[in-house]
């Protein structure tokens, strides 16, 4: 039975897309049948991201709206023959669907997949509402921010009222050097505010800006740290026990003396 | 006899609610009763059946589309809560829909006079308790308030907004494990957290002199 799975934040710009490229990818390389679906209507972007903007002829509201049928809409990656991608329409709105034609679609994608991860609209309207209204299980990504934590908190709270139980936390753009400082909110802090499983850290990279602008994810990068946590993540959504590793980097010199004098470790 | 079988106009259509809670046995029982009564003003009208949490068998599902068959009746969408349902519905040739997630009711008011709750309020949450005192065990997030008439005892964290006495009571209290709220309230006078407030200490929060005080537990009982 198929695993829908949304991707979601409230805050915009923490790393839905990215996550939810990152993850199709992973668990497509993990040998699953995986679609990943692009909810934000009217700004779509997951397309870019997995680099196959241009193969796009119908969207996901042409499904919907009957223009064609769902196999026509389905884009076939072009690294992963088990991985595909939904796009968004991009001319119209969120108000082009409802909740109840999202989860007819999903329903259908759950026939012919084993994962469906649905990238969902920042925000808490509707274009929210029709990406968890499908949803068997909600994935919230936060960075460590008091504002990014404080709208993660608010969706814990909408996921919770809307019966969809609780969500599991990815915590991005984690850097571990600022959190030695104190400059940076640490993973207990996050959790001790949010109370939810944490399913996985990933740590700040200038290569998700590289990869993103060329369509490519890193994912498939055996080198890349990313890429390695965004596995350990698909292999927990598998159900495979894998435990969270708390990112370290190592501390310079010079840091490792001024916490001597400072009395730290 | 009960009804397990409500009918309703709804827009575009009629909708027919069936109890998910009793047998399906007297659910159908009454389907039938209603069906001979009405049947024949629903010809030709789209209707909508709301199967709610209930599970079915195929062969029941088959059943019901045979019966609602039996009385002319040809359009009908199923709507459903689970995905199997969902799909056992389409599979007998029903058209299926799944029920919308509904809209919060915020704020959430307290239907019981019980003193105690046990939660976190999260962002965005409104819990309001107007039976008198009530002891919270979790915490009161950032952008979370909660609302109570009498005294509120908080064994968690507090980062949002509490207000007791909420009805006028000025001797009421505010105590928590960790009081870094971000405004705190007893009946119709407020305080702000200080901006460097780094307590991480019980506090008690009272009005003293028509302002509200905050101090430590040891200072409070002096």
């Amino acid at each position: 039975m198929a695993k829908v799975i949304t991707i979601t934040s409230g805050k915009g710009g923490v790393g839905k897309t990215t996550s939810t490229a990152n993850l199709g990818t992973a668990l497509a390389a993990l040998g699953h049948k995986v679609a990943v679906v692009d909810a934000d209507i009217g700004l779509r972007n997951l397309d870019v991201v997995m680099g196959l903007e241009n193969r796009i002829v119908y969207d996901l509201v042409d499904v919907i709206e009957g223009n064609c049928r769902l196999r026509q809409a389905l884009i076939k990656d072009k690294h992963l023959p088990e991985l595909y991608l939904l796009p968004a329409a991009q001319t119209k709105d969120k108000d082009a669907v409802t909740q109840d034609e999202m989860i007819e679609l999903v329903d259908q994608l759950r026939d012919e997949f084993e994962y469906v991860l649905i990238d969902c609209p920042a925000g808490i309207e509707s274009g929210f509402k029709n990406a968890i209204a499908g949803a068997d299980e909600i994935l919230i990504v936060t960075t460590p921010e008091v504002s990014a934590v404080r709208d993660a908190d608010r969706i814990i709270g909408l996921c919770e009222a809307y019966g969809k139980g609780q969500p599991r936390l990815i915590l991005n753009r984690y850097r571990p050097k600022m959190v030695r400082n104190g400059e940076m909110m640490s993973v207990d802090d996050v959790l001790q505010i949010l109370a939810i499983d944490l399913i996985g850290i990933i740590p700040e990279d200038e290569d998700v800006i590289t990869s993103t602008n060329k369509g490519e994810t890193l994912a498939l990068d055996k080198n890349s740290r990313t890429g390695k946590s965004y596995s350990d993540i698909a292999r927990r959504i598998t159900g495979e026990e894998v435990p969270v590793d708390i990112i370290e980097d190592n501390p310079s010199l010079m840091e490792r003396i001024s916490n001597m004098f400072r009395g730290g470790r | 006899m009960a009804d397990y079988v409500a009918i309703k106009g709804a827009r575009g259509g009629i909708r027919v609610v069936i109890d998910d809670a009793c047998t399906w046995a007297d659910a159908l029982g009454d389907l039938h009763k209603q069906m001979q009564q009405g049947a024949s003003l629903m010809q030709g009208m789209r209707i909508s059946l709301d199967l709610g949490a209930r599970q079915l068998e195929s062969a029941d599902m088959d059943a019901l589309r045979s019966m609602l068959h039996g009385y002319n009746i040809e359009t009908v969408d199923v709507h459903a809560e689970s995905t199997d349902m969902r799909q056992i519905a389409r599979a007998v040739g029903f058209t299926a829909r799944p029920r919308g997630i509904n809209a919060s009711k915020e704020p959430m008011i307290a239907d019981t006079p019980r003193p105690i709750l046990i939660r976190n309020l999260r962002s965005g949450q409104v819990y309001k308790h107007l039976h008198g005192d009530l002891t919270l065990l979790g915490d009161v997030n950032a952008g979370a308030e909660l609302i109570v008439s009498g005294s509120a005892v908080i064994f968690g964290r507090v980062r949002g907004i509490v207000h007791a006495g909420a009805m006028g009571d000025r001797s009421a209290i505010i105590c928590a494990i960790e009081l870094a709220a971000t405004q705190i309230r007893i009946a119709d006078v407020r305080a702000r957290a200080p901006e460097d407030d780094t307590h991480r200490t019980p506090e008690i929060a009272c009005i003293e002199d028509g302002q509200i005080i905050v101090q430590t537990w040891e200072e409070y009982r002096r």
